[in-house]
């Protein structure tokens, strides 16, 4: 707080009884302007808004009671969430009313940055914020080199165009960065390189008659909670459910069918699946097709002539069956993930019976492994096998959301010719080198590999990085391999930070900006889908902000434009203004708030402008657009990609994909180097042909078994707002919500059996170790873990946080366990992605 | 009935201590005398609190503006854990929330004295609940000028409602978390001032 008015230092005293006193001004009060209600006579009033607690992105609307937020519940127009929320829904309102927000801009006054190191941060008003960081900027720009800008950004929404885009590429800098690789990049790489969409698929659960589900937990997290939560009942009735995971997770704990896996084989259990079903004759023969006499050759072992067979929606079956399928039996596969045989041929019956209406819903924990670029390709191959790609009751694309997109051709014109030529540089994550293809819809270096930054700054390749500003994220924490970024961030000499609280990235910042929340406080859209509706949905500001906040997404790019522009540099200035003109009036924007309420005018204008017939729900202007708070589509049409419409080379499903083998081929050129090279950097053992189909590949490991006896797993917490509720008491209140997890703690679940052997009895303090790092948490024996493998929620560990998420900030004394500590630096080099599934980091456990 | 040239020191205190919950201006509280005069105002109600206002004079002079607005933010603002929270709610609420049931009360206090917050925090910041209290002695000063003893005792009613269930009841705790924090001398005499002065208080008001 700054003082209004020096008169209220004044003392008052010497004027005496009686004697007329000089009235000091008040400081922090007005007078009440306007007839108001009291404070509490009235009921309050729902208001639209968006959850970004998890990447389901809902819709939700929120009861405001004399201005402040107490209660949350599903948008009452969504067909998506069907009018509810989740706990993480509930849980926003200890995010909104946390003590410790960022309530100011501050910077640092301590040079030295470390872990355990004061910052020793103070207040700075806004403006001398953005002239430091508009100079920062300016000296890049001055010497010619604006490449040593980057953006980091985590969780977005949609109006990330300003700030991800226009501003880093108008200013120069080819270092946009995303942190889509650290989420699931490795399993919309297995749906690519199969079905030819790189994207979450929506899963129809209405109509499904066989939901097998690999590697997550819908009813507490992935993309579609509310509507799972409210659908796997009935799911349950009238069809089967199957769940892969090594922990008995919430659905599995419902479910007909516990496949317990081991770690990183999921591979090999998917290829036993397709072995059963296509010995047994169990595919579904109206998408793949048939032998040509009818008569099944796919005898265990025995190669097949490809000539002999008619595919209809898909191609290479009989290619993939010859080089990953036949030797897979149910046996050998049984060896490799320790599912039972019958297991397994159990369930691909199930499958078969059930077909096509069979819903495989793949998640990160079948993809995110240091060789599970593979595997998700071999998990998602079962939903072509039995038919239910795109099909009633099966796993869906999305219809589409007819917003506006970025206008690239107008924001190129506000490009002078550095930013042009440097904007073009390689990038500082080093996508798109031999040994991270990162080979996003196709590309090679096409995709981000968020975690590899840190690789990057600490080399000094493709340069040095001079400045970072980061918004809504933590890299240092939420990546595996903490340490590298520690010392990657030591490096950077100038760090901002956007964030509505501070953590440990705001440790290495040199300034801090206060944010908005994304539920309560900022103007913004998401685009998401469930139950066969594409939805848009806005992000509103339900209450006034109780602190000096800015939006991250769109203030800070106009208020810094405007620094820049008095340094003069107006081309970003001319570009937002320009570019973002209210679609109503067309008027230019003269404020950093009047110039987000534009930008999200231009993109959503087509759902309420009434211009065109879009489709899905009428809105009627943009008032009606702001009370309705979103718009649902049309349902999704089946079948839509059916008949040669898939995006992939063949435009089929592909088994055998002609799509990847492209894409290594074009990589693999690029670097003058054969595909086989190209494996053997990435850490993958295939060589040959076997590179293009669903196989697969043994786990990587770090660590050795003799000193690392366990498999380690990572799973996310169903409070868990994706990484920002750790310091919401009620997130280790109600910790027992998560199967196996007590309250109050952080528990590493592992088996009796495990727990006998080690001498560990529940509640015992324990270290758990990698070659990565240790921490120490709470022993929970627990028969849902499969021995030898152990597992722990992500989400505590903070040593810089608020005061409950940090056991002691200032000795950087973390509550609980970060496990991207124990889960040491890897990359599924493919995808770029971060590795941390598959059970790759080995631990001991010892009683402290 | 209290007299005027005491609830004129009440006002003062109240004035200056909410003050120094302020972000720390080196040079502008040096030149107002701050403590100085804080100590003067003092003098009456407790000796302690006096001398120690004094001490706080001699710890501002020595202290480099910096190391007093490192340790203030330290206290209370953040941006990581504050060592004493300025926020009544995290006291009084079993939550520990900002806008909690308690602060809602506090608004209802500001509505009923026809004054709204215009600062950016939540209106059960310590600084703006000892300038509420200020304000209301500052009431009782005209009420007593104009010579009007009903409304005298109708705002000497507010304030021990003030006092005693919204102020009081977390100062104490906030006063230790301060003593326990602070780095700097300053905001430990602040501590120990404010802990005195609002006890010495609890009998007067």
């Amino acid at each position: 707080m700054k003082f209004k008015r020096r008169d209220f230092l004044k003392a008052t005293f010497a004027a005496g009884a009686g004697a007329a006193v000089a009235v000091p001004g008040m400081s922090a009060f007005a007078a009440e302007t306007g007839k108001k209600n009291r404070v509490g006579a009235l009921g309050g009033t729902w208001k639209p808004s968006t959850c970004q607690g998890c990447t389901t992105w809902c819709p939700v609307e929120v009861l405001v009671q004399d201005g402040r937020a107490v209660k949350v519940r599903g948008n009452q127009y969504s067909k998506q969430n069907d009018g509810i929320v989740c706990p993480r829904g509930h849980l926003s309102l200890q995010q909104l009313y946390d003590p410790d927000r960022v309530k100011v801009p501050m910077k640092r006054t301590n040079s030295k940055k470390g872990r355990g190191v004061d910052p020793k941060f103070v207040p700075i008003s806004w403006d001398e914020a953005l002239n430091t960081i508009a100079d920062k900027m300016m000296e890049l720009r001055n010497a010619g080199e604006p490449e040593k800008y980057a953006l980091l950004r985590g969780r977005y929404a949609y109006m990330r165009d300003v700030i991800y885009d226009v501003t880093t590429k108008v200013f120069g800098s080819p270092n946009s960065i995303s942190h889509s690789s650290m989420c699931a990049e490795a399993e919309k790489f297995g749906v690519y390189y199969t079905e030819g969409k790189w994207a979450y698929r929506d899963y129809d659960l209405d109509n499904t008659k066989y939901l097998l589900v690999w590697g997550c937990d819908p009813v507490s997290s992935n993309r579609l909670i509310p509507a799972s939560i409210k659908r796997l009942g009935e799911v349950l009735d009238k069809a089967t459910v199957a769940v892969v995971d090594p922990k008995l997770n919430n659905t599995a704990a419902k479910g007909h069918e516990w496949l317990p896996v081991k770690p990183g084989t999921d591979g090999a259990l998917a290829l036993a699946v397709a072995h059963v079903l296509l010995t047994e004759g169990g595919w579904y023969k109206g998408f793949v097709g048939d032998f040509k006499d009818g008569k099944n050759r796919f005898k265990s072992g025995i190669s097949v002539d490809e000539s002999l067979f008619n595919e209809i929606e898909s191609h290479g079956l009989v290619k993939w069956w010859n080089l990953a399928v036949k030797d897979m039996t149910p046996e050998k596969a049984a060896d490799i993930s320790g599912v039972p045989a019958d297991q397994i041929i159990r369930v691909a019956k199930g499958m078969a019976k059930a077909a096509p209406n069979v819903c495989v819903w793949m998640g990160p924990g079948a993809a995110m492994h240091p060789r599970g670029g593979y595997s998700s390709m071999a998990v998602h191959a079962l939903a072509g096998l039995i038919g239910g790609v795109d099909n009633k009751g099966g796993s869906l694309q999305t219809a589409k959301i007819p917003v506006n997109k970025l206008n690239k051709k107008l924001m190129a014109k506000f490009q002078d010719d550095l930013a042009k030529k440097h904007s073009k540089m390689q990038k500082i994550d080093q996508r798109g080198y031999l040994n991270l293809p990162a080979i996003s819809k196709g590309k090679s270096g096409g995709g981000v590999s968020t975690n590899n930054v840190a690789n990057g700054i600490l080399e000094k390749d493709p340069y040095e990085l001079k400045m970072m500003v980061g918004y809504m994220n933590n890299p240092v924490y939420a990546n595996n391999g903490t340490t590298l970024w520690e010392k990657a961030l030591e490096k950077v000499p100038f760090i901002v930070h956007l964030s509505t609280h501070a953590s440990e990235f705001s440790q290495y910042a040199d300034i801090v900006l206060p944010c908005t929340t994304s539920m309560f406080e900022k103007l913004a859209f998401t685009k998401t889908k469930g139950n066969r509706y594409a939805t848009c949905t806005l992000l509103q500001p339900v209450v006034d902000p109780i602190w000096d906040v800015i939006t991250d997404e769109t203030e800070f790019p106009f208020l810094i434009a405007e620094k820049l522009k008095e340094r003069d540099f107006p081309n970003l200035y001319d570009a937002l203004t320009t570019m973002y003109v209210d679609p109503e009036t067309g008027r230019k924007a003269k404020n950093s708030k009047e110039f987000t309420e534009f930008a999200l005018k231009y993109y959503t204008a087509p759902l309420w402008d009434g211009k065109k017939d879009v489709g899905g729900d009428k809105i009627h202007g943009w008032k009606d657009m702001l009370d309705k708070g979103m718009w649902n589509s049309k349902p999704y049409q089946y079948k839509k990609q059916w008949g040669g419409k898939f995006k992939t080379k063949t435009h089929k499903f592909e088994f055998y994909s002609e799509t990847l083998k492209k894409a290594l081929e074009g990589h693999a050129k690029k670097h003058h180097v054969d595909v086989d090279r190209v494996m053997q950097e990435t850490n993958y053992t295939a060589r040959g042909e076997m590179a293009f189909v669903p196989h697969y590949e043994p786990p990587l490991l770090n660590g050795d078994r003799k000193k690392y006896p366990y498999s380690f797993i990572d799973y996310k917490s169903r409070l868990n707002r994706e990484g920002r509720s750790a310091n919401s008491p009620w997130f280790y209140e109600f910790k027992h919500v998560d199967p196996g997890d007590v309250g109050w703690h952080d528990a590493l679940k592992l088996n009796p059996i495990d727990g006998k052997k080690l001498g560990l009895k529940d509640g015992d303090n324990i270290r758990v170790s990698s070659i990565g790092g240790s921490v120490e948490c709470t022993a929970r024996l627990w028969e849902g873990m499969r021995p030898g493998t152990v597992a722990k929620a992500f989400g505590q560990g903070h040593w810089a946080y608020g005061k409950t998420a940090a056991k002691d900030y200032s000795k950087a004394l973390p509550r609980g366990g970060n496990n991207n500590t124990i889960i040491p630096f890897e990359l599924e080099r493919l995808s770029g992605s971060s590795a941390r599934n598959g059970g790759h980091a080995l631990v001991k456990i010892e009683k402290i | 009935m209290r007299l005027e040239e005491n609830s004129q020191l009440i006002e003062g205190c109240f004035r200056l201590l909410s003050a120094s919950f302020y972000e720390p201006d080196k040079q502008m509280f040096l030149e107002e005398n701050l403590y100085l005069n804080l100590s003067d105002l003092l003098k009456p109600f407790d000796l302690t609190a006096s001398e120690t206002s004094q001490k706080m004079q001699n710890a501002l002079l020595e202290t480099d503006e910096e190391a007093l607005k490192i340790d203030h933010a330290a206290l209370f603002i953040g941006p990581f854990e504050m060592g004493a929270s300025p926020y009544g709610s995290i006291y009084l609420d079993q939550e520990q929330q900002v806008m909690g049931e308690s602060t809602f009360k506090v608004k209802q206090f500001y509505q009923d004295a026809g004054l709204q917050v215009n600062q950016k925090e939540p209106p059960d910041h310590i600084a703006i609940e000892l300038e509420f209290m200020s304000y209301l002695f500052r009431l009782e000063i005209e009420a007593i000028q104009k010579r009007d003893n009903k409304e005298q005792k109708k705002i000497i009613r507010l304030q021990e409602t003030f006092f005693q269930t919204i102020l009081y009841p977390w100062v104490p705790e906030l006063c230790k978390k301060i003593e326990d924090n602070a780095k700097t001398d300053f905001y430990k005499y602040l501590a120990s001032i404010l802990r005195l002065f609002s006890k010495e208080m609890v009998g007067k008001i």
